[in-house]
């Protein structure tokens, strides 16, 4: 009887490794009708895959404060400005953001105004009716998002905007002047708190010159801001 | 006095000091309450398992134990699939975060939770996830006959025929040491390993000959496919980006959505008199 058990495990041993020696073999013999791959790759079923995700920051009804600095081109070509902004932008939903802004202008003699100034003493460069500060209103729409890898170190969602907005500006010499701004950028939503933005806008306003005739002056700005979204 | 007033002291900072220990100190071992759980399954009590999970997880929530709830979550799911409750065994799957060790084999059962909840679009998302390049070399046999599976269930050949490719380039050297260790000693692990290897390949091999057949049917009736499953809409704040399977990002993974279509059926006019 021992004997008969002995030898029944020992061809279940026997059968089970050469069961096992096959499975390599088996797994050869998958997948190697070349044509039919082929001829199911014709058969396009048109399924659709695509990643769903929810937004990392959640941005309806948050307010965001951002701290920028602005290099500005155009307007008078013998003064050079930067400007500081500071700003609080209420983020209706991810697409919708309304915003109060506050920018105070430095201003210096550009290369050519210096260069004015330094040369005929009768001839001085008009430069009295600086830009101090101004407030603008804005409203942003954010019609294109998307993502980036940052450096390995995060996948950081942004999205990028455009907004228009309507002001005032502080001159040195006329007062106030109407400020119209139009243009866009990329917000980056670095963390939940944490936010950046590189703006490029168009703005425009009205200025005086010599013999209180008014002058239109546009500048284009491009602003690099850090904000905190509470 | 100043005496009586130091001794005191020591007496409230030495009952403090042993009413902290008695709070931080666990009185039961989790992970051997759970192998109870686990044994009391495998000898068909699953009434009696859940009963002991729900205990334990009572007696964790008083001792402030956190960890483990990941295993109790998979324990609790695979004994409620078992008994045919898909739905809460499903919320057991989702319980587990992805940065457990047991998130993969959640992904897993819960695909099957879904197929027999009928979600098929789902189980082709979970089944996306699991053959992703990141997790080629963690998952198991199984996961590779899932996806093979529901891409057969909706007549997705080409899939088929992808999920076996990756099967074979990813378990061929598996499948040789496995082999090898088999020949010089033999272990119960390897053993049941090799076994499960070889069922899997069986089951691929019944898919692939199954496909074979339909590729030539379905190919008169190519385009005529209806909708696998109802897709869920993406919210309105939700994020959407294309999809593809060779270069995952880390933050896509589990985020897929997939709007399937059923095999091809011969869809018969109907005339009105």
């Amino acid at each position: 009887m021992r004997s008969l058990q002995t030898v029944i495990l020992a061809i279940t041993l026997i059968s089970g490794s050469l069961a096992f020696a096959k499975a390599s073999e088996d797994l050869d013999s998958l997948g190697v009708n070349r044509e039919v791959v082929r001829k199911a790759r014709k058969l396009q079923p048109n399924n659709k895959v695509k990643i769903v995700q929810k937004r990392s920051v959640d941005r309806r009804w948050r307010v965001e404060g951002t701290l920028g600095y602005g290099y500005i081109t155009g307007g008078s070509p013998y003064v050079d400005s930067k400007q500081l902004e500071g700003a609080l932008e209420l983020h209706v939903t991810p697409r919708w953001s309304v915003g109060g802004r506050y920018y105070s202008f430095q201003n210096e003699l550009s290369q050519e105004g210096q260069r004015v100034f330094d040369g005929s003493p009768s001839v001085r460069p008009d430069v009295r009716d600086f830009a101090s500060d101004a407030y603008l209103a804005s409203v942003s729409f954010y019609p294109v998002y998307g993502k980036i890898n940052l450096f390995d170190w995060n996948v950081t969602q942004f999205d990028i905007y455009l907004s228009a907005g309507y002001g005032q500006i502080n001159l040195a010499q006329s007062g106030s002047s109407d400020l119209i701004s139009a243009g866009g950028g990329v917000g980056f939503w670095l963390t939940d708190w944490l936010t950046s933005r590189f703006e490029v806008r168009y703005q425009t306003y009205k200025d005086s010159i010599a013999d209180n005739q008014s002058r239109r002056l546009e500048q284009t700005v491009f602003t690099a801001k850090l904000g905190f979204l509470l | 006095m100043i005496k009586t007033c130091r001794s005191l002291l020591f007496l409230i900072l030495a009952i403090s000091s042993a009413v902290a220990t008695a709070a931080e100190k666990v009185p039961f071992d989790v992970n051997r309450e759970i192998y109870k759980a686990y044994r009391m399954t495998a000898a068909g009590e699953d009434r009696k398992a859940l009963g002991q999970l729900k205990f334990l997880k009572k007696r964790m929530k008083q001792f402030k134990v956190k960890k483990n709830f990941d295993d109790i979550a998979l324990l609790k799911g695979r004994i409620l699939f078992n008994r045919g409750l898909y739905e809460q065994a499903l919320k057991q799957y989702k319980k587990i975060p992805k940065d457990s060790e047991l998130w993969l084999s959640a992904v897993e059962e819960r695909a099957w939770t879904k197929y027999h909840l009928g979600q098929k679009n789902e189980v082709i998302a979970d089944s996306h996830t699991l053959m992703s390049p990141l997790f080629n070399q963690s998952v198991g046999p199984e996961a590779f006959y899932l996806s093979a599976y529901i891409a057969h269930q909706v007549c997705d050949f080409t899939r088929v025929f992808k999920v076996i490719e990756t099967f074979k380039k990813v378990s061929r050297q598996k499948i040789k040491t496995l082999e090898q260790t088999m020949a010089s000693h033999k272990s119960r692990k390897t053993h049941w390993q090799l076994q499960h290897y070889s069922e899997v390949i069986k089951k691929l091999h019944l898919i692939e000959a199954d496909s074979i057949q339909r590729i030539y049917l379905d190919k008169q009736l190519a385009g005529q496919r209806l909708q696998a499953g109802n897709v869920e809409r993406p919210g309105p704040d939700d994020l959407q980006f294309p999809f593809d399977e060779e270069d995952v990002w880390i933050d896509e993974i589990d985020q897929l959505q997939v709007d399937a279509k059923t095999c091809p059926t011969l869809l018969k006019k109907v005339v009105s008199l």
